[in-house]
C-alpha cells in the first residue's frame, strides 16, 4: 500500500508537470498569435493611412478589427485549443530517448495500468524529473513573432512620422495632427450654434440741410434720404474674425469691432442699390440675403405762380405796375428765389434786350417748406415805354448741399401796348435783304432838321437857309436811292434843277449811284425793281412821296413844316424794313460754278459711276445671358437634375444682368437675385435644388425680357407634285 | 390554323411536325401489319392502327369547332360614369353581363355581378358573344372601338366634369408672332370664376367666367423669347382657390430670314426704313435704285455683292421676294420681264409691287406681260390726294394700330384675288394673285415708315412681316412635321404624326429630352405621294423631338395621364358617339353578323377511339 501510495503521489506530481507544460505552451502560442496579429494589423493600417485621409477613430477601430480577425485566424489554424498533456507527452517521447516512448503512461490512471506498465512508469517518472528544465519545449516561437512585432511597430511609426507628412506636405507631427484638420461646417459638432446675427441697428444721419434728426432702424431693408450717412451696428451671436458689407456699387465696407460683440460699418448713401453681409468666424462663413437700400431723392423746388397770368397786356394809360405773387415749395426748404426779367425795348431791328435779376421784396408767408412771396413790378421804373415787352421767369434753389437743386418756372409775358405802332402783316415773297444800311440817313435828316430848328434863333438868316437847303439836298439824294429800286420812275426833275444851281453838290449826286451799284447788278437793276411785291412798291412810293414833300419844304426854308413829312417817310421805310425781316437770307453750300455751256443737255453720264454700299448687320438681342439662362432653367425644371459647371457660369452671368436691373428696381428683382444666389450655391454644394427659387428666378428673367416684335419669316410648305402641277397650269392662264 | 369550322390552336409548323410524326408512325406500324405472315383481318388492323395514331395526335393538338354564339346584351362601365345615370339604367335594362373598366368597388352596390376587364382585347377574347352593349361614362378611345368593330353600342354619356374640354392654339410659333389661345371650359356651375393664362413670367391675361355649362375663352400674348416653354392655364374660384391648372406647350422658333431684292425707280424713304428693319432681323437684302439713266445705286444688306444690272434667272433664284415699283417694271426689257415671270410661275418667287403712277393707272401700262403683273382693278377716289386708313388683317390681333396714308384707290375683289390687308371700311388695300407657283401682290399703303417715326415700330413690324411672309417664296424643299390632332398629346395614347417631304423613304427618329430614341416608320398617303403618316405611342411625359436623320425637327410636348382630364373625357365621349352612329348605319345596311366562337372538341372521344383501336389490335393476337 505504501508503494502504491508513493506511486500515486509521484504520479500526481508528474501529471502536473505535463499539464503545466501544456499550459505554458498554450500561453506561448497565444502570445505569438497576438503579436503577429497586432504587428500585421499595424502595418496594414499605416499603409491605408498613407493613401486615404481618415480619422483617428476610424483608423483605431479598423486596426482593432483587423487584429481580431488575424488573431482568430491564427487561433484556428494553430490549434491552440488542441494542445494538451498528451501532445506534450508525445513530444517528450520524441525529444528524450530515455523515456522509451512511454511518457503517456504518466497520464493513465491506476486502474488502467498493468503491472508491466507500472514498472515502466517508475522509470519514466525518474527520467522525467531528471531531465529537468533543459529539454522542456521546442525552440521559442515567441522570439520570431516579437521580432516581427517590433519591426512592424518601427515601420508604421516611420510611415506616420516621415512618409505621410512628406506625401501630404504637412508639418511633421503625430497622428493627432491629421485629426485636428479644419473641417467644413457640416462636420462641426452639433453643440456649437451656427453663426447668426442677433440684432441689427442702423443709425441714419440725414444730411444737415434736411433739418432731420438722426434716427435708428432695426431692419436691413432701408429707405433713406439722399446723401445720408448710415452706420450699421451688428450684433452677431459669436465673435467674428472678419465681416463686411458688400454694396451693389462694388464697394465693400469692413466691419469694425466697436465693443463686446458689436460691429459697425459706415457708408454715405447717394444712390439706390442693395447690399449683403458677409460674416466669418473661425469655423464658418455666412453670407446674408440681399437687402434693399432705397434712396428718397431730394426733389427740386416746385414753383407756382399765382399771379399774373402767363400773358398780360397793359393798355396805354393804365398804370404800368404788375403784382407778382408766387409760392415755392420744397421737401427740405427753399434757399434762394429770384425773378429773372428780360426787357425788350425798341421795335424791329433796333430791339434791345436787358436782363435783370429782381429779388422779391415781400415774403407773405414763410414756413421752412413753403414760401409765399410777392413783388410789385414797376415797369415804368424799369424805363419801359409803350411797345416794349417784359418777360420773366422765377428761379428757385433749395438748400441741398453740396449742389442745390434748381428749378425754373414757365416764362411770363407782360406787354405794354403801343397803339401808335402799325400792325404788321406777313407778306410772301422775297428772300433778299434789299435794305441797305444807309436807310438810317432818313433818321439823320430828321435829327439834322430838329437840330436846325433848335439852333434857329442863334443863326443868321442866310446860314439857316443854307443849312435847310443842304438838308433838302440830302433828302433828294436819299429819294434818288430809293428811286433806283423803283426803276427810276421818279425823274430828277426837282433835284436836278437844284443840283444845277449848286454846282458844288455834283459829287453828292454821283455818289448815290455808285453806292447803289455796289449793291445791285447794273444789268438787272431795273428788272429787279419791277419785281418787287406791289405792297412794298406802294409803300416805297409813299415814302418817296413823303420825301419829296419834305425836300420841297426844306428847300423852301420851312424845316418845321418838313418835319412831319420826314417822319412819315421814316415810318414807311421802317415798315418796308419790318416786312422784309420776316425772311432770312439763305446760307449753305455753294457749289463751284459749272461750265453750263459744256455740260448742259449733253446727256453724258460717262463720268458718273454706280454707287455701291454693302453692310452686314446682325440682330443683337438684349440680355443674351438671361435668354440663355432661361433655357437652362427650362431644362432644369423638366428633369430636375443638377446643372453643369458651364451652365452655372451662364446663370452667374445672367445674375450680373439681373443685378443691373435690380439696382434700378430693387423692389421687383431683389428677391429673385437672392433666389438665384441660393440656387447657384445649392448647386455648388450638390444639394437638392430649391424649386421655388428656380420659379422665382425664371419669372424675373422672363419679365426682364421685352416682348418680341413681329419678324418676317419664310414659310415652309410641302411642294406637292400634284398641287405644283395645278398651280403651274392655272398660272399660265392669268 | 383553320379549316372551315375546324380550328387548330397550334401553329402551322407545329401542326406539320405532328402530322409528320404521325405519318411516320402509321407507315412503320402499317408495314409491320402487312409483313406479318398471318394476314387475318388485315384491313381492320390497318384501319385500327391509323385511327389509333390519329386519335393520339388529336389528343396532342386539341382541335376546336366554331359554333354559333348566342348574342347577348351587356353593360360596359367606363371611367367618368356617375352613379346616378347608372342606377337609372340599372332599373330600366337587364343586361346579361356587366363589365367595368373603372374598377369594381365603386359599382359593387349597383351591380354586384360586375366583372373587371383590364382592356378591350380581354373583352373581345373572353366574351365574343356580346353583341350589344350599353356604354356608360365617357366611353373608349377610337383605337379601342376599332377593335370592337362588330359590336353595336348605345352610349349613355355622363355630363362632363369641370375643366377645359376643347383648346385651339398653334403648336409652333415664329418669334414675334402673337400666341392666340382659345378654348371652351365645360362643366361650369354659373358661379363667377376667373381663368388665367400665365407664362414663365407670371399671369399675363385673365377672363372672368360666370356662365353655366360651357363657356368659350380667348387669350392672346406675345412670347418674350424663342424656345420651348410651358404656359399655364388655371382657374380660380371667387375665393381664390385653384379649381384646375393645366400646362400648355408653347414652342417658339426663330424666324427663317428672307432674301429680298428691291428694284426701284428712285431712292425712297420706304426702302431705306425697310432695309434697316430687315437688316436688323438678319434678313438678306439687295437694292437697286435708279439714280439716272442706266446709273444705279446698289445696296446690299447681309448679302454678298452681286451684279444687279442684268436681271437673270440665276439672280432671281437667289431671292424669295422681289419688291418693284410700277415704273421700274415698265422699264424692264421684254426679256427681263419674261425671266421674272418665269421665276414667279415656275419657281414660286414672290413679287410685291409698290404703288406709283404706272402701277395705279392702267392707261400708262403699255408693256408686255401687263396682265401677269398688274391685273388689279381699282376703285378710285379722284377727289383725294391720299386716304388715311386703319389697316387690318386676319392675323393682326392689335386693335391699337394707328392710321396710315394709302393711295386714293381701293382694290376690287376679283376672281382669284387674295386680299391681304383691308381698311376699316373692309375695302381691300393690299392683295395678291396666285401666278403659277408664286404670287404677285400690290399694297396701296404708302409711307409706312411713318409708324416708326410716330414711335409705333411694332405696327410697322406687324404690317411688313405679314406682307413679306405672305408673298415670299415658300420654303418647299424642306420637310414639314405636323401632328394630326389639334389637341394635347397624352402619355399612352397614340400621337398621329404627319410628315410632308419630297424624300422617298423617310424614317422618323423620335428623341425624348432624356435622349431616349425611338424610330417611327411612316406610311405613304395614297393620294399625296409626299405625305407620310406615322403613329407614336409616347411612354413618358415631356418634350419630344421628331426628325428625320438630316432634316428639320419638330418639338411637341406629351402630357401626363392626369393632365387635360376633361378634354380626354370629351374626346372619348365624342368618339363613342361617332362609333355608335356609324355602327347603327352599318347595321341597317347589312344582315346581322353571325358570331361564331371556337369550342374545344372533348379529348375524351379521341381517347376512347384510341383505346378501342389499341384494345382491338391487342385482342386480335390472342384470338
Amino acid at each position: 500500500m505504501d508503494g502504491s501510495e508513493a506511486i500515486n503521489v509521484s504520479m500526481e506530481h508528474d501529471t502536473k508537470i505535463l499539464h503545466g507544460m501544456a499550459q505554458h505552451w498554450r500561453l506561448m502560442l497565444l502570445a505569438d498569435a497576438t503579436l503577429k496579429s497586432l504587428g500585421s494589423s499595424l502595418l496594414l493600417v499605416s499603409v491605408i493611412g498613407i493613401f486615404f485621409d481618415l480619422t483617428f477613430l476610424f483608423l483605431l477601430s479598423s486596426f482593432l478589427a483587423f487584429a481580431a480577425i488575424v488573431f482568430l485566424a491564427l487561433f484556428a489554424t494553430e490549434k491552440i485549443s488542441s494542445v494538451d498533456a498528451r501532445l506534450i507527452a508525445r513530444h517528450l517521447n520524441r525529444a528524450i530517448p530515455e523515456l522509451e516512448e512511454s511518457s503517456e503512461l504518466v497520464l493513465k490512471t491506476d486502474a488502467e495500468l498493468t503491472v508491466l506498465e507500472r514498472m515502466q512508469l517508475l522509470r519514466v517518472e525518474k527520467t522525467l524529473t531528471e531531465s529537468g528544465e533543459k529539454n522542456r519545449l521546442p525552440n521559442h516561437p515567441l522570439k520570431r513573432s516579437s521580432i516581427f512585432f517590433a519591426g512592424a511597430s518601427i515601420t508604421s511609426l516611420l510611415i506616420f512620422v516621415v512618409i505621410q507628412p512628406l506625401s501630404k506636405g504637412m508639418k511633421p507631427s503625430t497622428l493627432s495632427k491629421i485629426i485636428a484638420r479644419p473641417r467644413d461646417s457640416s462636420t462641426i459638432d452639433e453643440r456649437r450654434e451656427p453663426l447668426k446675427i442677433e440684432s441689427v441697428k442702423v443709425e441714419i444721419m440725414p444730411p444737415e440741410y434736411t433739418g432731420k434728426a438722426k434716427y435708428l432702424l432695426a431692419q436691413f431693408d432701408l429707405s433713406v434720404e439722399e446723401g445720408a450717412q448710415l452706420v450699421w451696428h451688428i450684433e452677431p451671436n459669436q465673435t467674428l474674425s472678419a465681416g463686411a458689407l458688400n454694396f451693389s456699387d462694388r464697394d465693400t465696407v469692413l466691419l469694425q469691432r466697436q465693443s463686446e460683440n458689436i460691429y459697425s460699418a459706415s457708408k454715405k448713401i447717394t444712390e439706390r442699390g442693395f447690399y449683403s453681409l458677409r460674416l466669418a468666424n473661425a469655423n464658418e462663413e455666412i453670407q446674408s440675403e440681399y437687402y434693399e437700400i432705397n434712396v428718397v431723392d431730394d426733389l427740386p423746388p416746385a414753383i407756382t405762380v399765382i399771379d399774373p397770368p402767363s400773358r398780360t397786356e397793359i393798355a396805354p394809360g393804365q398804370t404800368a405796375k404788375v403784382n407778382v405773387q408766387i409760392a415755392v415749395e420744397d421737401d427740405y426748404g427753399v434757399s434762394v428765389t429770384e425773378l429773372v426779367a428780360t426787357v425788350a425795348q425798341g421795335p424791329g431791328e433796333s430791339i434791345k434786350f436787358r436782363e435783370a435779376n429782381i429779388l422779391f421784396d415781400a415774403i407773405v408767408k414763410k414756413s421752412p417748406r413753403r414760401w409765399e412771396m410777392r413783388h410789385e413790378l414797376d415797369l415804368s421804373a424799369l424805363g419801359m415805354a409803350p411797345g416794349d415787352e417784359f418777360y420773366f421767369h422765377i428761379e428757385a434753389q433749395d438748400n441741398r448741399r453740396p449742389e442745390s437743386n434748381r428749378s425754373r418756372s414757365e416764362t411770363f409775358f407782360i406787354v405794354l401796348k403801343d397803339t401808335a405802332a402799325m400792325p404788321l402783316s406777313i407778306s410772301s415773297g422775297l428772300a433778299i435783304n434789299y435794305m441797305p444800311e444807309y436807310f438810317r440817313s432818313q433818321r439823320q435828316i430828321i435829327i439834322d432838321t430838329e437840330k436846325l430848328l433848335v439852333e434857329k434863333n442863334n443863326l443868321s438868316d442866310g446860314e439857316f437857309k443854307r443849312r435847310s437847303n443842304e438838308i433838302g439836298i440830302d433828302q433828294q439824294a436819299l429819294r434818288f436811292r430809293y428811286g433806283q429800286f423803283l426803276g427810276d420812275e421818279f425823274d430828277e426833275a426837282i433835284g436836278g434843277e437844284v443840283a444845277d444851281d449848286h454846282e458844288g453838290e455834283e459829287n453828292s449826286n454821283a455818289d448815290p449811284t455808285s453806292a447803289v451799284e455796289q449793291f445791285t447788278h447794273a444789268h438787272d437793276s431795273e428788272e429787279n425793281a419791277t419785281l418787287f411785291a406791289p405792297s412794298i412798291k406802294a409803300r416805297l412810293k409813299a415814302a418817296l412821296n413823303e420825301m419829296w414833300g419834305a425836300e420841297l419844304r426844306l428847300r423852301t426854308y420851312q424845316p418845321k413844316e418838313a418835319l412831319p413829312f420826314e417822319n412819315r417817310a421814316l415810318n414807311f421805310l421802317k415798315d418796308v424794313q419790318q416786312r422784309s425781316r420776316v425772311y432770312v437770307q439763305r446760307v449753305g453750300f455753294e457749289p463751284s460754278p459749272i461750265k453750263v455751256e459744256e455740260k448742259r443737255l449733253t446727256g453724258d453720264l460717262s463720268k458718273i459711276n454706280d454707287r455701291r454700299a454693302s453692310k452686314e448687320s446682325s440682330q443683337e438681342k438684349s440680355f443674351p445671358e438671361i435668354r440663355f439662362a432661361l433655357h437652362i432653367l427650362q431644362k432644369l425644371k423638366m428633369n430636375n437634375k443638377n446643372f453643369m459647371i458651364d451652365e452655372m457660369r451662364v446663370l452667374e452671368n445672367a445674375g450680373h444682368e439681373l443685378a443691373r436691373r435690380a439696382i434700378e428696381e430693387p423692389g421687383r428683382y431683389l428677391k429673385s437675385l437672392a433666389d438665384l444666389r441660393k440656387l447657384i450655391s445649392s448647386a455648388e454644394s450638390a444639394q437638392e435644388l430649391c424649386y421655388d427659387c428656380l420659379l422665382s428666378v425664371e419669372r424675373s428673367f422672363w419679365q426682364i425680357l421685352p416682348s418680341e416684335q413681329a419678324m418676317p419669316s419664310s414659310r415652309t410648305e410641302a411642294g406637292f407634285e400634284l398641287s405644283n402641277r395645278y398651280f403651274r397650269k392655272i398660272g399660265s392662264r392669268p | 390554323m383553320r379549316w372551315g369550322a375546324l380550328v387548330i390552336p397550334v401553329g402551322r409548323n407545329h401542326f406539320w411536325l405532328f402530322l409528320a410524326i404521325a405519318l411516320l408512325l402509321i407507315f412503320v406500324l402499317v408495314r409491320q401489319e402487312i409483313r406479318r405472315a398471318n394476314r387475318r383481318f388485315l384491313a381492320a388492323r390497318i384501319s385500327g392502327v391509323v385511327v389509333a395514331v390519329l386519335s393520339l395526335m388529336m389528343m396532342a393538338i386539341q382541335p376546336r369547332w366554331l359554333v354559333r354564339a348566342k348574342p347577348t346584351e351587356a353593360l360596359l362601365i367606363t371611367p367618368g360614369a356617375d352613379s346616378q345615370t347608372l342606377r337609372a339604367l340599372a332599373d330600366s335594362i337587364n343586361p346579361s353581363a356587366v363589365f367595368s373598366f373603372d374598377g369594381l368597388e365603386k359599382w359593387k352596390s349597383i351591380f354586384p355581378e360586375a366583372q373587371f376587364i383590364p382592356d378591350v382585347a380581354y373583352l373581345k377574347r373572353h366574351h365574343p358573344e356580346v353583341r350589344f352593349m350599353h356604354v356608360i361614362g365617357s366611353g373608349l378611345n377610337d383605337y379601342d372601338w376599332a377593335e370592337l368593330e362588330s359590336l353595336s353600342i348605345k352610349p349613355h354619356a355622363s355630363p362632363l366634369s369641370f375643366g377645359i374640354k376643347w383648346l385651339d392654339w398653334p403648336r409652333e410659333l415664329v418669334a414675334g408672332e402673337r400666341l392666340h389661345v382659345s378654348g371652351i371650359v365645360a362643366g361650369l356651375s354659373g358661379e363667377e370664376n376667373t381663368l388665367y393664362l400665365a407664362d414663365p413670367g407670371g399671369v399675363i391675361d385673365s377672363v372672368k367666367i360666370s356662365a353655366e355649362g360651357d363657356a368659350p375663352f380667348e387669350f392672346s400674348t406675345t412670347p418674350h423669347e424663342s424656345g420651348r416653354f410651358l404656359y399655364e392655364i388655371l382657374m380660380r374660384s371667387y375665393d381664390n382657390d385653384i379649381l384646375f391648372r393645366e400646362k400648355l406647350e408653347v414652342n417658339v422658333v426663330e424666324p427663317q430670314p428672307l432674301r429680298i431684292l428691291v428694284l426701284e425707280n428712285s431712292v425712297s424713304f420706304e426702302t431705306r426704313y425697310l432695309k434697316n428693319w430687315i437688316g436688323k432681323h438678319r434678313g438678306k437684302l439687295a437694292i437697286r435704285s435708279a439714280i439716272s439713266r442706266d446709273r444705279f445705286r446698289f445696296e446690299f444688306q447681309n448679302h454678298p455683292q452681286v451684279d444687279l444690272i442684268a436681271l437673270t434667272a440665276d439672280l432671281f433664284a437667289r431671292f424669295d421676294l422681289v419688291v418693284i415699283d410700277g415704273r421700274t417694271l415698265s422699264r424692264l426689257s421684254v426679256g427681263e420681264r419674261k425671266v421674272l415671270r418665269n421665276a414667279v410661275e415656275q419657281n414660286g418667287l414672290g413679287v410685291l409691287i409698290m404703288p406709283d403712277e404706272v402701277a395705279l393707272s392702267p392707261r400708262k401700262q403699255k408693256f408686255s406681260d401687263r396682265e401677269f403683273f398688274l391685273n388689279f382693278r381699282f376703285e378710285e377716289f379722284p377727289e383725294l390726294e391720299y386716304r388715311m386708313i386703319r389697316p387690318s388683317w386676319f392675323s393682326l390681333h392689335d386693335s391699337s394700330i394707328t392710321k396710315i396714308p394709302a393711295e386714293p384707290f381701293a382694290i376690287q375683289l376679283d376672281w382669284g384675288l387674295k386680299p391681304l390687308v383691308n381698311d376699316e371700311m373692309e375695302r381691300i388695300v393690299a392683295a395678291a394673285y396666285r401666278r403659277g407657283q408664286g404670287q404677285v401682290g400690290l399694297s396701296l399703303i404708302r409711307d409706312s415708315y411713318r409708324w416708326i417715326l410716330e414711335g409705333n415700330a411694332q405696327h410697322y413690324a406687324a404690317y411688313w412681316s405679314h406682307i413679306l411672309s405672305e408673298l415670299a417664296r415658300k420654303n418647299s424643299h424642306a420637310e414639314r412635321w405636323m401632328i394630326a390632332s389639334k389637341q394635347p398629346s397624352i402619355v399612352d395614347q397614340p400621337v398621329q404624326i404627319v410628315l410632308e417631304t419630297i424624300s422617298t423613304q423617310p424614317v422618323g427618329l423620335l428623341t425624348t429630352e432624356e435622349g431616349v430614341q425611338d424610330s417611327i416608320f411612316l406610311r405613304q398617303d395614297i393620294v399625296h405621294s409626299q405625305r407620310w403618316f406615322g403613329v407614336f405611342w409616347p411612354k413618358v411625359p415631356g418634350w419630344h423631338r421628331v426628325a428625320t436623320a438630316e432634316g428639320n425637327s419638330f418639338w411637341f410636348y406629351v402630357y401626363e395621364k392626369t393632365d387635360w382630364q376633361v378634354m380626354q373625357q370629351a374626346q372619348k365621349a365624342e368618339t363613342t358617339r361617332l362609333f355608335a352612329m356609324q355602327n347603327h348605319l352599318r347595321r341597317n345596311q347589312d344582315d346581322p353578323i353571325t358570331v361564331r366562337t371556337p369550342e374545344a372538341i372533348p379529348s375524351f372521344f379521341f381517347f376512347l377511339s384510341f383505346l378501342i383501336c389499341a384494345a382491338g389490335l391487342w385482342i386480335e393476337r390472342k384470338l
